[in-house]
Parts: C-alpha cells; sequence; structure tokens
C-alpha cells in the first residue's frame, strides 16, 4: 500500500529516504515522525536505518541500491560507511565509489534486475554498478533528461516516468526493464518522480501533496494492492510447491 | 488498474500524420473533432506542408501517375510539363527547387488559376496547405516570443487548449527531428503520450502542470487582483475622455482609441500579458462601458494559463475645463479684430464679406459681430488674430493697431493672461469716389488730377484723372502717410442724360480697363424737361457712352463741396460734372423683385440691436452691391458665387431672348457668371454644399 507523509513540511520524501527490498534508509531529522512512518509499515520485515550521508540529510538522493547491495559517494564519511554496514543486513553489499557525479541516486534507477544510468558515467561505476547490485546497466535519457535517477522510479513489478515520456520512448524502456511502466506525476504533478516518491515491491511512500488520482496510479503501476511481504513469499512457496509437485 | 493504466498508452492511435497522402477535407474535418483528436490533428496539420509539397513530388516519381495525367489532363499541359522538366533537372543538379523554379512554378500556378474550373481539386489542396503552413508558421513564432519554451498554455476553451498545449510540447522536438533527418540520422518518431490529470484523473496530454485546464482554473484565478471596477471621467460637451492627470482624450464609443484608453487606466495590467481586449455593448445612455480582457499569466512551475475575464468602466460625468469655460462664458475670446471703415456705407464690408469666405480667413473665429461702421471679429487665440489682421493687410488699405489688457497673471508661474484687441482701420476712400488731392500728393505723384476717381481698392489705390486719363497707383503706406478724405462718395451720384458724345482720342488701355476720352454733352436727369440746362463736359466714358445713354456722376456744378483741399488750389477749373459710370437703372427695371440667378453666402454675424433699425439701407446697399457685381467682372474676380435654386430657368429665357436693346450687356453678365460656375470645379463642389444649405 502506498502512505502518504511528509518530511518536515517538505513533500519530497523520495530526498530523505532510499526503500529497496531488503532495507530502507531515512535520515535524521528534527523529529521522529518521518521516522517512525516507516518503521510503523516496515519494522518487522526489512531494519529501516537513521543515517546521514557526506553529513547531509538528502541520502535519497545520493545514493543507490537494491536488495544485493548499497552505492556511496565519495563524500560518504568513515563512519557513515561502517554504520552502514553494521546495520544493514550481511548480504547486502556496501560500497562507496569515486565517481564525479557525487549525487548518485539521481544519476542511477535500478530496481533488483536492471539499472539506468546517466549517460556519463564513468565506465568503472558502471561496472562497479553491475558487480554490486547485480544487475545490467543500461545508459538512457527518460524525456530528454541525463537524470534518470530523478525523473523516475520503478521496482521489479512496475514503473513510473516523467510525464512527458514519447510513447515510443515507452515502449522502448519497458522493453529493457521488463516491467510495464506508465507516464505520470507525483505530489500534486510533480515530474519529479524519484524526489517524490520512495517504493519497493509491496509499499510505497509519496509525498504528502500526492493526490488520490496519483496515487491509484501508483497502487496500480507498481500492484501494490495485492502486493505485501507475505504475498511473495506465499507465490514463491505456490511455484516451488508447484516445481516441486 | 495497471493494466488499465498502461492500455491507455498503447490504445494511442499511431501517428496519422505519417499519412502523406491525407486530403486536406480530412484536417478540415479533424479540426472539428473532439479535444484529444485534436491533438493528432495537430501533428497532422503540421505535416500537411511537407506532405502537399511531397504529395507532387512522389507522384511526379512515379512516372505517368494519375496526378501527372491529370494535371496534363487540363488546360495546363505545356507549363506543366516544363515546370516537371525543371523540378528533374534541379534534382539531378542538386540545386534548391524553390529558388530555381521559382518563375515557372508561378506561371504554372497562373495557369492553373485561370483554369480553375479544372484544378479546383489542386488549388483547393494547396491553398489549405498554404493556410495550415502560415498558421504554423505564426504558431512558432507565438511559441518563440512566449519565451517558456517548454510552457504549455492551458486557455480557455478545449480547441485553443489542446492547440497550445500539445503544440508547445512537440515543437522543439519537431525542430531536432527535422534537424536531425536533414543530417541524414534516423530518429525516432515520438508520439505525445498522455498522463492522467493529477487532481481530476481524466486522461490529457502532458503539460507543465499536469493538471487539466478546468482542475489549473479551479486552483488559481490569474485575474485575481486586478480590477473588474473602474471609473472613468467623461465630459459630456465634447465626448472626452480623462487621461489623468489633465489630458483630455476625444474617443468615440467602440473606437480603438477609447479601448486602448481602457486599457491603459487598469491597473496591475502589467503582471499578466494582455493578449486579447474587446468591447461588450452597452448602451450608451447606461453610462457604462464594458471591456472584455483575454490576459495570460505563468502558473505552476511555467504553464501559461489564459482567461478572459469582463472590466466595468463607469463614466462619470464631468465637464472638461475647455467645456466648462465656454458654458460659463460662451463669448470667451483672447483676441478680437475690429475692423472699421469710417464712411456712411457697408459697400466695403460686403466686399470683403465676400473675400473672407472665399478664402476662409474667418473660419477660426468664435464670434463675427456686426458693429457700426465696421465688424468685430473674435477669436480664441491670438495668433488667429494676427492672421486675420494679415488677411486684410493683404486686401484692403489699412492700418492696425494692437493693444492687450492684462486679464489675470500668476507671478510665481510668470504666466500672464491677455486679452488682444487688434484695431483694423480701412481707408475712407472707396471705389467711384472723387478725390481732391492735397497738394504734396498731387505733386509727388506727377501733378496728377487733383480731381481724381478711384477705381479700384485692394491693397492699393488706382486713381484716374477723368480729363487727362492719366492713372496711378498709391499704396497702403503712400496713402496712410496723407491720409486724406474723399470730396464725394458714390452716394451722392447724380443721374445724367447723354445728350451728345464726340470721341477725342481712340481707346486707350489704362491700368488694365479701357477708357476713351470724349467730349460729351450731358443734362441732369432731373432737369429733364424742366429747364435747359446743358453741361459740356469731358469725360473717360467714350467708349460705352453715346447719345440717349443714362450715366452717373458727381454733380459739380451744384455741389457745396466744403473741402479743405479744393480751396488750396484757387486757380482750378472745376468741371460742372464728372461722370463716373454708365447708368443700368431704367434697363434693369424689369427685373426688380425678381431673384437673381446666382447668390452669395454670408458670413453670419450677429447684429447689435442699435444696428437694426436702419435695416432698410442695409438692404438697399446690398442690392447696389450686387448690382455692382454685376456690372463689374473684376470685383468678381476674388468671388465664389453660386446658383441660386429658386431662380426659375424660364423666367431667365424669357428676360434674355426678350429684344429689349437695354437687357443686353446684363445678358452678357449672366452668360459669363454661367461659364464660370462650369468652369471652375471647387467652385462646383462648393455649389453643392451651398445648394444643401
Amino acid at each position: 500500500m502506498a502512505t502518504r507523509l511528509q518530511f518536515e513540511n517538505s513533500c519530497e520524501v523520495g530526498v530523505f529516504s532510499k526503500l529497496t527490498n531488503a532495507y530502507c534508509l531515512v535520515s535524521i531529522g528534527g523529529s521522529e515522525n518521518f521516522y517512525s512512518t516507516f518503521e510503523a509499515e516496515l519494522a518487522d520485515v526489512i531494519p529501516v536505518v537513521k543515517t546521514s550521508i557526506g553529513g547531509t540529510r538528502i541520502i535519497g538522493r545520493l545514493c543507490a541500491g537494491n536488495k544485493n547491495g548499497l552505492l556511496l559517494p565519495h563524500t560518504t564519511t568513515d563512519q557513515e560507511l561502517q554504520h552502514l554496514r553494521n546495520s544493514l543486513p550481511d548480504n547486502v553489499v556496501v560500497q562507496r565509489i569515486e565517481e564525479r557525479l557525487s549525487a548518485l541516486g539521481n544519476c542511477i534507477a535500478c530496481n533488483d534486475h536492471v539499472a539506468l544510468t546517466h549517460t556519463d558515467l564513468d565506465r568503472e561505476t558502471e561496472e562497479m554498478i553491475a558487480d554490486v547490485l547485480g544487475v545490467e546497466v543500461f545508459r538512457q535519457t527518460i524525456a530528454g533528461n541525463i537524470l534518470v535517477g530523478s525523473y523516475c522510479s520503478f521496482t521489479n513489478r512496475g514503473g513510473l516516468v516523467h510525464p512527458h515520456t514519447s510513447v515510443e520512448d515507452l515502449d522502448e524502456l519497458s522493453t529493457l526493464l521488463q516491467v510495464p511502466l506508465v507516464a505520470g506525476t507525483v505530489n500534486r504533478g510533480s515530474e519529479v518522480i524519484a524526489a517524490g516518491m520512495t517504493v519497493n515491491d509491496w509499499t510505497a511512500f509519496c509525498g504528502l501533496d500526492t493526490t488520490a488520482t496519483e496515487l491509484s496510479v501508483i497502487e496500480s503501476v507498481f500492484k501494490l494492492r495485492e502486493a505485501q511481504p507475505s504475498a511473495i513469499v506465499d507465490e514463491m512457496r505456490k511455484s516451488l510447491i508447484d516445481s516441486y509437485v | 488498474m495497471a493494466d488499465s493504466a498502461s492500455k491507455t498508452l498503447e490504445d494511442q492511435p499511431p501517428n496519422q500524420s505519417s499519412n502523406p497522402q491525407m486530403d486536406t477535407k480530412t484536417v478540415e474535418e479533424e479540426e472539428e473533432k473532439s479535444q484529444q483528436e485534436e491533438v493528432k490533428s495537430e501533428n497532422a496539420s503540421k505535416a500537411e506542408g511537407e506532405a502537399a509539397a511531397e504529395d507532387e513530388e512522389e507522384d511526379e516519381e512515379a512516372g505517368e501517375c494519375g496526378f501527372c495525367l491529370f494535371m496534363k489532363g487540363g488546360g495546363c499541359k505545356e507549363s506543366f510539363t516544363a515546370w516537371e522538366e525543371c523540378i528533374e533537372e534541379a534534382e539531378k543538379k542538386k540545386e534548391d527547387i524553390v529558388e530555381k523554379c521559382f518563375e515557372i512554378t508561378s506561371v504554372l500556378k497562373e495557369c492553373m488559376m485561370a483554369h480553375s474550373d479544372y484544378y479546383e481539386p489542386i488549388l483547393k489542396a494547396e491553398k489549405a496547405a498554404e493556410a495550415e503552413a502560415v498558421k504554423e508558421l505564426e504558431k512558432e513564432k507565438a511559441a518563440e516570443s512566449s519565451e517558456q519554451r517548454n510552457a504549455a498554455v492551458a486557455s480557455e476553451n478545449s480547441e485553443q487548449h489542446s492547440g497550445s498545449s500539445g503544440k508547445q510540447d512537440a515543437l522543439p522536438a519537431m525542430a531536432e527531428e527535422a534537424m536531425a533527418e536533414d543530417a541524414g540520422m534516423f530518429m525516432v518518431h515520438q508520439t505525445v503520450g498522455s498522463v492522467l490529470c493529477c487532481k481530476c484523473g481524466i486522461p490529457m496530454a502532458p503539460n507543465a502542470a499536469n493538471m487539466c485546464v478546468k482542475c489549473l482554473r479551479s486552483e488559481v484565478d490569474i485575474t485575481e487582483g486586478l480590477q473588474k471596477h473602474v471609473t472613468i471621467v467623461h465630459c459630456p460637451e465634447c465626448e472626452c475622455y480623462l487621461q489623468p492627470p489633465r489630458t483630455w482624450i476625444k474617443a468615440q464609443l467602440e473606437s480603438k482609441v477609447l479601448l486602448t484608453f481602457c486599457v491603459k487606466r487598469l491597473k496591475n495590467l502589467n503582471k499578466v500579458r494582455l493578449v486579447h481586449a474587446e468591447f461588450i455593448w452597452t448602451e450608451p445612455h447606461s453610462k457604462r462601458i464594458k471591456v472584455k480582457l483575454k490576459v495570460q499569466k505563468e502558473v505552476l512551475n511555467g504553464a501559461i494559463l489564459e482567461q478572459s475575464y469582463i472590466v466595468e468602466y463607469v463614466q462619470q460625468e464631468h465637464m472638461c475645463e475647455s467645456c466648462s469655460r465656454v458654458q460659463a462664458n460662451p463669448d470667451q475670446w483672447v483676441a478680437s479684430v475690429q475692423l472699421r471703415q469710417h464712411v456712411s456705407h457697408r459697400r466695403t464690408f460686403f466686399y470683403l464679406e465676400q473675400l473672407i469666405l472665399k478664402h476662409g480667413a474667418a473660419a477660426s473665429a468664435i464670434k463675427i459681430k456686426q458693429m457700426e461702421q465696421g465688424i468685430d471679429f473674435f477669436f480664441s487665440n491670438r495668433s488667429h488674430g494676427v492672421k486675420f489682421v494679415e488677411f486684410v493687410g493683404k486686401v484692403a488699405p489699412v492700418r492696425s493697431r494692437s493693444d492687450k489688457q492684462l486679464v489675470s497673471h500668476d507671478s510665481k508661474s510668470n504666466n500672464y493672461n491677455y486679452k488682444h484687441t487688434f484695431s483694423v482701420e480701412i481707408s475712407p476712400i472707396c471705389r467711384e469716389d472723387l478725390i481732391c488731392l492735397p497738394p504734396k500728393v498731387r505733386s509727388s505723384l506727377g501733378n496728377l488730377g487733383p480731381l481724381v476717381i478711384c477705381t479700384k481698392v485692394t491693397n492699393s489705390i488706382a486713381l484716374l484723372d477723368p480729363l487727362t486719363l492719366r492713372h496711378c497707383f498709391l499704396d497702403t503706406d503712400q496713402y496712410w502717410r496723407y491720409s486724406f478724405k474723399s470730396l464725394h462718395t458714390s452716394r451722392e451720384l447724380v443721374e445724367y442724360i447723354v445728350l451728345d458724345m464726340e470721341i477725342i482720342s481712340p481707346e486707350v488701355n489704362v491700368g488694365g480697363s479701357r477708357y476713351a476720352l470724349a467730349d460729351a454733352q450731358v443734362a441732369r436727369v432731373s432737369d429733364f424737361g424742366k429747364n435747359d440746362t446743358i453741361f459740356n463736359i469731358k469725360t473717360h466714358l467714350g467708349h460705352i457712352l453715346s447719345p440717349g445713354d443714362y450715366a452717373l456722376g458727381y454733380d459739380m456744378y451744384g455741389a457745396n463741396s466744403n473741402d479743405d483741399e479744393l480751396e488750396k488750389y484757387r486757380s482750378l477749373v472745376i468741371p460742372d460734372a464728372i461722370l463716373i459710370k454708365k447708368s443700368y437703372e431704367e434697363k434693369r427695371q424689369k427685373k426688380r423683385g425678381k431673384p437673381r440667378p446666382w447668390k452669395l453666402k454670408s458670413l453670419g454675424m450677429e447684429i447689435d440691436d442699435k444696428n437694426k433699425t436702419d435695416q432698410e439701407k442695409v438692404e438697399s446697399e446690398y442690392e447696389q452691391f450686387l448690382k455692382d457685381l454685376e456690372e463689374n467682372p473684376e470685383m468678381r474676380f476674388n468671388m465664389s458665387l453660386y446658383k441660386n435654386e429658386e431662380y426659375q430657368p424660364s423666367e431667365m429665357a424669357s428676360m434674355t431672348d426678350g429684344e429689349d436693346a437695354p437687357s443686353v450687356p446684363l445678358e452678357e453678365l449672366l452668360d459669363d457668371l454661367k461659364l464660370r460656375d462650369s468652369d471652375h470645379d471647387v467652385e462646383d463642389e462648393e455649389d453643392d454644399s451651398s445648394m444643401r444649405e
């Protein structure tokens, strides 16, 4: 299910949090509200970690990650790196990379299998992404924007892209990612999708300005209604049993 | 739900503009279709210009295609073939088709126009394509001028909305694509998708606010803070509107000027962009003016919203300064010209009146008043008065002086209000006056006279010695240096009958008119049959007088002249009579009381009450003046005579074909007058206007 929330009067919740299927990072805020909302929704499934990156709170825009790993920019301090390594599950690889474009969250959009990246990223970074996150990497633009991490948001089940994306681009991206995509908005018409929301396979957090229409689009394209953490396990079990039998 | 969302996208029909054979009719029809479809037709119409051009070329490449056959089937076969050849050649040499074949194309076009009934379908298609191209060009310009290239215009009605929002996004992409295609690159065509309006959820083309127009409108009102009711000050007298602080603008209702004025009166209008303004009709007496304005403003991250609203202007009636001054005292004048001539008749002023009318010299006068021995002219401006005085100085021997009276002053701003008075005196010497020249003048004119007749008065005075036929001119300065008076004026003329006439010199031309010196034997008409008083005199009218004629002259024999100048000439022999002109009185008897075939305009002077008493005298003088006009073509030279509508031509015929000898000279004059009317076109025009009066 999708939840609407605010971070200290800002609706850009995607900036202050990072949600994957294996962990959730939230920035350290003045009040505990923001953290509690995540905690209430996720605590019994995945770890919710309070952190800063390079001393800033805009962690969602600075790091990129999925259930396999977490990429941190070179601005990350050793302490923060250590804190994250300690807090995240052992199977999540936390890696700090030396990339000129340090806002990794803006430059990389990924799910657990595929990543779209900024066209100007280093080759080393690209390799690192493939290794750490365990994904196939495509250099792409979305509706003419090179900051793919900002203008789209997708999971293993679906994705939301910049509203100006043409039908052809949508088809192409959909083919690349192998998930259904839809052009849409968050936060009452905002085009910066990833800044306005953060999403994983079974839940989404959107800015408080997000309208009911937008929320319904998000829930339907990310298939959040039928999707609960247990549902995946159930589905897997079913198929496992099916294949056993 | 997810399926449905993605389905919306898949449902997007393939781009129709890829079909280059599209009929223009389709475009026209499409324009009438619903909102979403119009987005497509926008794209379609963009390609239409190219499509129409390609249309012909493609067909042509296919050899004897239907198009070529059609073209050659009509009357323009030669020009079409020539055009075809030109295109082929240009393509081979890779030259610019447009430039190279411009002439041939235009010839073909002309030919097609000539055979328009056959080529109508093609002409129609071409025209539609042209119109579309022009429209596109304008839209592109508009898009560039609105600085936000990516900004989408959300406008009032759905048609405009789709037109602008779909287009503005597409335009840069289109341009890019066109450039890339020129460079030989392959470009994927971009179809604008649709997103759901973030508020109401209807599918729409994405715009900057990602909100449909209705929702956007409900969110923001761009006319907020703009004036909807304005009070304007209007002068009911002169239909002027006050442009604060103190300018008055003359404007008709529903005029461009008024619209400009109304729009300028609005405050805060610089915060929005005004795209359209028009009047909504209101009753003139309602004292309300309604203007419908259409404004644009950027709202919500660069989306431009267009909205129209009505401003009501309330007219507050308030007289403007000049009108209120006029209302308070209509005689408000700044300069007055007092034209005077100290003689007992008004002939000169009748003549001057006609001159002034002819030259429009007193057009700026606010009041003209007939006074004792003259006329007063009032002007609202000193310069008008000065101009008028100068005019009078050119047509009459005048001397003038000007005075001013301080009305009010403001010493702080150094403003002084004066009333200027110009006193203009016309010399008392009139035409046909008998003058005894003062000795000094006489000697300065080479011992002329001293008894002379004034034959003509303009800005100089023409004098003629009737006994020697010598003549000379006195200009204004010369006259006013001595400023002599007449001995006898034309009122004192006495009628004589010519008994005998003996010409002593041949006819000579003196100063433009002809005279012949003659010895005459005359008798006063009043004496005729009573006594045998007969005068043997010399006269200059030998050429027109013959025995039995009547003539007017001064009776020096019977006159008891009391003139200082005459006294000075002790040895002067005064002739018994001096004839001035031939008299047509007898011949006029017949048509007395009948209207003339022509008439004169009048200045429309106000008449003082005290002057009204001798109305009869004025009328008789006027009649005399009219007679003078008939007799002297020279006088008519500077005048406009108008046809008299009341005049019955039948009477004229009866009069003119009468065998009575006396009417002959008059008949000539009438002919003359008629000629004048037809000769001068300008006068004819004036004729018409006067006839309507």
